[in-house]
């Protein structure tokens, strides 16, 4: 599994991140939760999110170079807001929403 | 309907001080984001008898627990090698109408019960429901803002057991986002196995359960640790660091935890296993020093909210259970007295200063500080201590004499005398506060 991201560090990965969101249980509700607040192209300061975010929400795309938002893979642990408050506007999914800890 | 007192958050905290209200006979509202307790929640998860005990006695014979841990290890990880600790009591282990010391337990089944033994004494639940805001009049708070239609539901007192994440007490001033070097992000595996082949593998029997912390080179440079529990019929292992040093280092966390599961002294114990479940959940490792408001009008801040963790002794759920029980009695007295000012709601704060809380965050204030300034320490001794261990251990005709003169020399030549001692002297200095 490659990483789309340009990042140094590379470890060794045997299950990929897709393969690890697909053992998790959602109930969606199709609105974002998610938004830019900052200029989505920005990449000094947004890069570090393609890899710091431990659902892989976040990708630079490659043809509009805007930050890409897959916010259906969230998994709600608020790393983004706090590595970019000036920039990712994160709140908690409408109530009941969002990700099913069945083990936890 | 009319309520004593609100809730925000049905996880360890809120649970605990919702469990002391009801059972004081306050009129208590509980509200949750998750369609149950527990689904938004997640831990490594290891809770601590005594504290638990004391909210619900006897707790042991029903609550969904996975097993006692009787059996601790802690591994130091250099490049190629791990020298390893391990400590097993006798006195860890349950007593025929006692306790274990420790379990383990998977958090959403675990809060569902919890939450649903204060629903027995008469707490009611608000499932499904986000708190957005504090209603403040007059300085002071009296109820909260839901996202229900007409959401507005009004109290004296809220209590916040919101976790980590507390966007309600921040949006008002209690507390603050914490920094990225403030804050550990976690990620975890549930992984599936017979109970037989756990307790073949970690040599256990069946009420036994052994918990490894991981330290040194398996977290790449990353201040924090690996971890792997024993549960029933799976395992818990995650990985946790800094939220600043995965940015920095460039390192994802869920890559770790292949690095992680792939190294060679873990592998074998995961063998053939199947994840259940990835997850992940942030830890807030600000600290003693920036300890928030806690108490003000009409309101009160418990738990990871508060940033009442432990991180040096993976005690979080720990101080949840203290400070809630803390809230819930404080609670019950102001609602004796009617009195919800700041002023009489600081006997919380007294009672946080009187317990292990307060005293335990101030004696371990300086640690996280001194490893974030530190971090050589965590790649250098590692290095050497396997270096020790290995000229100590490794029979090649050396004589034992000669074998320990070498190593000390050895270990020298990494680092100069003066540097160890005042290292230590450094180290004690922190943890002996
Ligand atoms: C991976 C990991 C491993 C850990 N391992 C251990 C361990 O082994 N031992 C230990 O003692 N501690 C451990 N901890 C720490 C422990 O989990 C926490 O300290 C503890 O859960 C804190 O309890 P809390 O009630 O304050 O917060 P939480 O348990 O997070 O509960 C907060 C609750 O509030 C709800 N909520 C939040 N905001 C709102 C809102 N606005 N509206 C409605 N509901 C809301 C949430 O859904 C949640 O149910 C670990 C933490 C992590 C992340
Ligand atoms: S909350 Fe966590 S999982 Fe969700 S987008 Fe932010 S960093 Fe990613």
């Amino acid at each position: 599994m490659k990483d789309s991201s340009d990042k140094k560090n590379s470890v060794t990965e045997t299950v990929s991140i897709e393969d690890k969101l697909f053992t998790i249980n959602y109930d969606h509700n199709h609105e974002t939760h998610i938004t830019c607040i900052g200029d989505p192209k920005e990449w000094e300061v947004l890069n570090p999110l393609q890899w710091t975010c431990p659902a892989k929400v976040y990708t630079k795309n490659q043809d509009s170079g805007n930050l890409d938002i897959d916010f259906e893979n969230c998994i709600e642990c608020g790393t983004c807001q706090i590595l970019c408050p000036d920039h990712i506007l994160w709140v908690y999914p409408k109530g009941g929403y969002g990700i099913r800890n069945r083990c936890g | 309907m009319n309520f004593d007192v609100i809730i925000i958050g049905a996880g360890a905290a809120g649970n605990a001080a919702a469990i002391t209200l009801a059972k004081g006979g306050a009129k208590v509202l509980q509200i949750e984001r998750g369609k149950f307790p527990g689904e938004k929640n997640l831990m490594g998860g290891i809770i601590y008898s005594s504290s638990l005990e004391e909210l619900v006695p006897d707790f042991w014979k029903n609550a969904p627990i996975e097993r006692p841990i009787t059996e601790q290890n802690y591994w130091v990880s250099d490049k190629k090698t791990v020298t390893k600790l391990g400590y097993s009591d006798d006195a860890f282990k349950a007593k025929t109408e006692a306790p274990a010391h420790a379990y383990t337990v998977l958090r959403s089944e675990f809060d569902k019960w919890m939450a649903g033994e204060a629903k027995k004494h008469g707490a009611m639940l608000l499932p499904a429901t986000v708190v957005l805001d504090l209603i403040v009049e007059e300085g002071k708070v009296v109820g909260v803002v839901t996202d229900r239609p007409n959401g507005e539901i009004r109290a004296p007192l809220v209590i916040s057991g919101e976790g980590v994440n507390a966007f309600v007490s921040w949006k008002r001033n209690f507390g603050n986002k914490p920094k990225p070097d403030e804050v550990a992000l976690v990620v975890k595996e549930v992984i599936e196995l017979p109970e037989d082949v756990i307790e073949d593998r970690f040599q256990i029997s069946a009420n036994e359960g052994a918990s490894y912390e991981i330290f040194g080179d398996i977290t790449k440079g990353c201040l924090g640790y690996a971890f792997l529990y024993t549960n029933r019929k799976t395992v818990s292992i995650g990985v946790g660091s800094l939220v600043a040093d995965f940015a920095n280092n460039e390192i994802a966390s869920y890559e770790l935890l292949e690095h992680v599961k792939n190294h060679k002294s873990i592998k074998p114990f995961l063998k053939g296993g199947k994840t259940i479940e990835y997850a992940g959940h942030l830890i807030p490792e600000g600290g003693y020093k920036k300890l928030p408001t806690l108490v003000a009008d009409g309101f009160l801040m418990t738990g990871d909210a508060a940033l009442m963790v432990n991180a040096v002794h993976r005690e979080g759920s720990n101080f949840a259970f203290v400070s809630g029980r803390l809230a819930g009695e404080v609670a019950l007295e102001a609602i004796k007295n009617k009195d919800f000012s700041s002023n009489f709601l600081n006997a919380y704060r007294k009672k946080l200063e009187d317990s292990f809380i307060l005293k335990d965050l101030r004696s371990y204030e300086d640690v996280f500080p001194f490893f974030r300034k530190r971090r050589d320490i965590l790649n250098d001794y590692p290095q050497l201590i396997s270096y020790a261990a290995k000229s100590l251990l490794t029979v090649d005709g050396t004589p034992k004499g000669k074998k320990k003169k070498n190593m000390v020399k050895g270990v020298l030549k990494m680092k100069s005398p003066a540097q160890i001692v005042k290292d230590l002297y450094n180290l004690l200095k922190v943890l002996g506060k």
